[in-house]
């Protein structure tokens, strides 16, 4: 694993495009209510009583986007961690562009790649994991 | 000997050929080794090249003569013809030189009617901006078109639609986007805001294709390929016809990302379905249901 930090630049950048993301995102989660449109809910979950892998991420853009982390954590874990990669990705943009801070790029051999990817399909099984004991089996968390 | 980045452009001495870090963005480049001393002057591009170091082609700025792009292995392995430059300009970044028209005209046809030579000669380090221009005007000049289509299409759903058996709620939402003021109202924010979108989707595609191994060559070549891949939808006001082209669009993105970042061609395609399997389950699955109770109500 290679970590190389560029000279100061403002090169708009995949950071850049995704801090970008982060910030449209949060602010439609904090000033529009999409919750409470009409056409929106998970339909899975509706019809099947369970939740689906994107369960409980409207809830977290909308409880990050009032700096409720705990909140946003119940909701959703790995969607939380996403939320705050999101968040630190606008804040690393802004000094980016606004002060040539340079963004580092990490080189990664294909071992570590492989190993890379095996760990993010876990973490999301875990999570799914997690939500659904959160919906189906509230007591077992209440339990311990 | 000295080389120049094809990433920053950024001219340095280093005492070897070869895979390589600039000292200056720190992208991994590979630089030649040196064939020959140098006999004259250097050739345009002032002392900026070096001995060993081939004369740089007639391209626009930043190429790095003679310094093949990252993915070296696969631009070896004849991407692209020998001698062909590699950093040339398409049609549509010439447009001073060809006038906006011919120069608009000409990236159309040739995206769409013979994409494996444009997208084999797509340079991956160019400014993705002049992407987003052509697929800001593509989308223009496509929603322009499709106006009419959107407006009479829409007044037969709120004819046929059943309002009545609709929710409160639901209802008084399809009535609001449905008023020809809204529809237009509609396209022109989607227009205004459209290179948001497009930074946002490119950021987003990339990202996923960083996770399939397809985005070696950063995010301004994955830019590039959606920029230039929305040509087909031009045809977006033809009946019909903007189905195809729709379909058309992601044929070419994939084909694109494929090309321009090097890559074989399901990494992009992978990176472009995992989202709609992923988040859209509930859509498809909503769709399942609305037509499985369309049928039993038509019974």
């Amino acid at each position: 694993m290679t970590l190389t930090w560029p000279a100061p630049n403002r090169t708009f950048g995949l950071l850049d495009a995704l801090g970008l993301t982060g910030v449209v995102g949060l602010l439609v989660a904090r000033f529009i209510p999409i919750a409470r449109l009409p056409f929106w809910g998970c339909v899975f979950r509706e019809h099947f009583g369970w939740p689906c892998l994107g369960c409980g991420l409207t809830r977290v853009a909308d409880r990050m986007s009032h700096l409720n982390v705990l909140g946003a954590w119940s909701a959703n874990p790995l969607g939380t961690v996403v939320a705050g990669l999101f968040m630190g990705a606008a804040v690393w943009s802004f000094l980016h562009l606004a002060f040539r801070v340079p963004v580092p790029e990490l080189q990664v051999s294909d071992r570590e790649f492989f190993w890379f990817r095996v760990t993010a399909v876990l973490l999301v099984a875990v999570n799914y994991a997690w939500v659904i004991i959160q919906y189906r089996y509230p007591q077992w968390l209440a339990g311990s | 000997m000295r080389a120049r980045c094809p990433h920053c452009t950024t001219v340095f001495t280093t005492d070897r050929g070869g895979i390589q870090f600039c000292p200056s963005c720190g992208k991994q480049i590979n630089v030649p080794a040196p064939e020959a001393p140098s006999t004259g002057a250097p050739p345009d591009g002032g002392d900026a090249w070096g001995a060993g170091l081939p004369p740089p082609p007639s391209a626009g700025p930043g190429f790095s003569g003679g310094i093949p792009p990252p993915s070296g292995g696969a631009y070896a392995g004849g991407a692209f013809p020998e001698g062909e430059p590699v950093d040339a300009p398409t049609p549509w970044e010439d447009r001073r030189r060809l006038g906006l028209i011919k120069a608009y005209g000409l990236t159309v046809k040739e995206v769409m009617l013979a994409p494996d030579k444009f997208w084999s000669h797509l340079s991956p380090t160019r400014n993705w901006v002049d992407a987003l221009l052509f697929a800001w005007l593509t989308l223009g000049i496509g929603s322009l078109l499709s106006l009419p289509l959107t407006l009479l299409q829409l007044g037969m759903q709120r004819d046929t639609a059943g309002l009545e058996s609709m929710p409160e709620e639901l209802r008084a939402v399809f009535e609001a986007f449905t008023q020809p003021a809204a529809i237009v109202g509609w396209t022109l924010g989607s227009l205004l805001l459209y290179p948001l979108l497009f930074v946002i989707g490119a950021g987003i595609f990339h990202l996923l294709c960083l996770l399939f191994g397809a985005g070696k060559n950063g995010f301004g070549a994955t830019a590039r390929a959606m920029g230039y891949a929305t040509a087909p939808l031009l045809l977006a006001g033809v009946p019909c016809l903007n189905v195809v082209a729709s379909l058309y669009f992601y044929v070419l993105t994939i084909w694109g990302t494929a090309r321009v970042q090097r890559t074989d061609w399901w990494r992009p395609l992978a990176a472009l379905l995992l989202p709609l399997v992923l988040l859209c389950c509930c859509g498809g699955v909503a769709a399942v249901m609305a037509a499985g109770a369309g049928m039993n109500a038509a019974r």
